[in-house]
């Protein structure tokens, strides 16, 4: 995959990778242990302008392009995908903002969220509103020129350190709505969940809004829109992050399973002359290279601005996820009892690994919509084809 | 064909290309009617934004923009015109 990025692109993609092997990998399984980033990482992420990836250089952002950005993130998710969930959910705040907030709006929070002085994270779900998020119950109620805001988010990745919230609810109980919540906010409550399978570092936070005062003017978009586009806006940038560090994800594994596969003896031979052993890495390494392609492939589609970006940043998350899922699992057999241990990345990759089938779009929601639109494009091509007579390729 | 009906026919072709229907007439509600999925508005507003080189913001956030082809087709003539 190397070989297909731009020379400024391989700059990048080597500043990150030594960046993550000094400052990144020799601390992550740490950071899972005590379930918190160190307070060390995120200044040095923030003295890099790492916050300010994808934001153009006039709100004091690296404007990268995306596949700089999903290279990132490969980086950031092989020495730790908790940290790689710190510039996901932070990113998808800062580039809605860009895209559905006001001239007042950019110039407040993008150049405090940049430069990382500000954190941001999405607060979408809730107890019963995952997958489903018309299930929301989240209240926002007019009063004047505020929001009278009652409420539960949970599961917000990094809301227990997060210095503003984009919240959704519906205004009514009807029109969906997102608004920028600051976390001192008088009414706001953040409770710390602890003991996750995977993202053990992310400060998983429940959100409580019990007569949350917010002035109207913090709203992005306008009423009715949040589900049908700043939701989907936000996560489009969620997949590319949860694609790129499964990648990650995988190259640890490989990397870690390759050198052991080689180096360790049973019966007589090294594992990697056992057919089952070579059998499990030939695939983690195949599955890389697939991944590396579609994780590529969708970031070049959102640089040249493609409508058909949406569809294949999820096919490159879908791929991805489920590949980690897969590999990790085997890595774990790979690496046998130390692969069962903290102190050893595996045991992390395989957590994670599994968190990121469920995240952004449960891969179930991802067969359901690729299933139905692979589907439909078969029919209208079949369609075509009968009334043309020319073979059409899918 | 001038270029009205041009651009009502790019918007037709894309949106048909997209839905499960026979024959997309051009004032049927797409999102109304549940033609399309969740990620459609998106993959809406990308196509229009590159094909038409226009740029949607929020103030355009506006149901009566996308409901229908004729409707999306006016939505862009506008934009168009004011040169966003």
């Amino acid at each position: 995959m190397r070989a297909l990025l731009a020379p400024w692109q391989q700059e990048k993609y080597s500043e990150f990778t030594a960046f993550v092997q000094h400052e990144v990998e020799p601390y992550a399984n740490q950071w899972d242990i005590e379930q918190r980033l160190s307070p060390d990482i995120i200044r040095q992420c923030a003295e890099r302008g790492y916050f300010g990836g994808t934001l153009p250089a006039s709100y004091d952002g690296q404007g990268w392009d995306y596949v700089t950005y999903g290279l990132f993130n490969e980086a950031i998710g092989r020495g730790s995908v908790s940290l790689s969930g710190l510039f996901n959910v932070h990113t998808m705040v800062a580039e809605s903002i860009l895209k559905w907030g006001t001239e007042e709006q950019k110039a407040a929070w993008l150049p405090r969220l940049a430069s990382g002085q500000a954190i941001a994270a999405l607060a979408l779900t809730e107890p019963g509103a995952g997958s489903d998020l018309q299930m929301m119950g989240t209240e926002f109620r007019l009063e004047g020129d505020h929001f009278i805001v009652n409420g539960c988010k949970k599961w917000i990745t990094f809301g227990g350190l997060a210095d503003v919230l984009l919240v959704f609810g519906k205004l009514s109980g009807t029109q969906p709505v997102a608004c920028l919540v600051e976390r001192n906010r008088p009414g706001l409550t953040i409770h710390p969940i602890r003991d996750m399978l995977g993202f053990k570092a992310s400060q998983l936070a429940t959100i409580e809004l019990d007569e949350c005062r917010i002035p109207y003017s913090n709203m992005l978009g306008r009423p009715g829109f949040a589900l049908s586009h700043l939701a989907p806006y936000a996560l489009e940038y969620g997949r590319i992050s949860i694609a790129w560090a499964a990648l990650g994800l995988l190259r640890g594994c490989l990397e870690t399973c390759g050198e052991r596969a080689m180096d360790r003896h049973s019966f007589g031979m090294p594992l990697i002359d056992h057919g089952m052993i070579s059998h499990m890495i030939a695939d983690m390494g195949v599955d890389l290279e697939a991944a590396g392609h579609l994780c590529l492939h969708a970031c070049q589609a959102k640089d040249e601005h493609s409508a058909e970006a949406t569809e294949k940043i999820m096919i490159a998350k879908y791929f991805a996820s489920r590949a980690g899922a897969r590999h990790s699992a085997n890595a774990v057999q790979i690496m046998g009892a130390s692969g069962c241990n903290d102190q050893l990345s595996v045991s992390r990759y395989y957590r994670d690994s599994k968190t990121m089938e469920i995240v952004e779009g449960s891969n179930q929601i991802h067969q359901l919509l690729l299933g139905k639109g692979f589907a439909q494009r078969a029919k209208h091509l079949a369609r075509r084809q009968a009334h043309t007579g020319e073979e059409q390729l899918i | 064909m001038n270029d009205v009906k041009q651009l009502e026919e790019r918007v037709h072709h894309y949106i048909a290309e997209h839905v499960d229907v026979p024959e997309l007439d051009y004032d049927v509600e797409i999102f109304e009617e549940g033609l399309v999925n969740s990620l459609f508005a998106i993959q809406l507003m990308t196509f229009l934004e590159k094909t038409f080189q226009i740029k949607v913001t929020m103030d355009d956030l506006d149901m009566n923009n996308y409901k229908s082809v004729t409707a999306i087709t006016n939505f862009v003539r506008n934009k168009q015109r004011e040169g966003v």
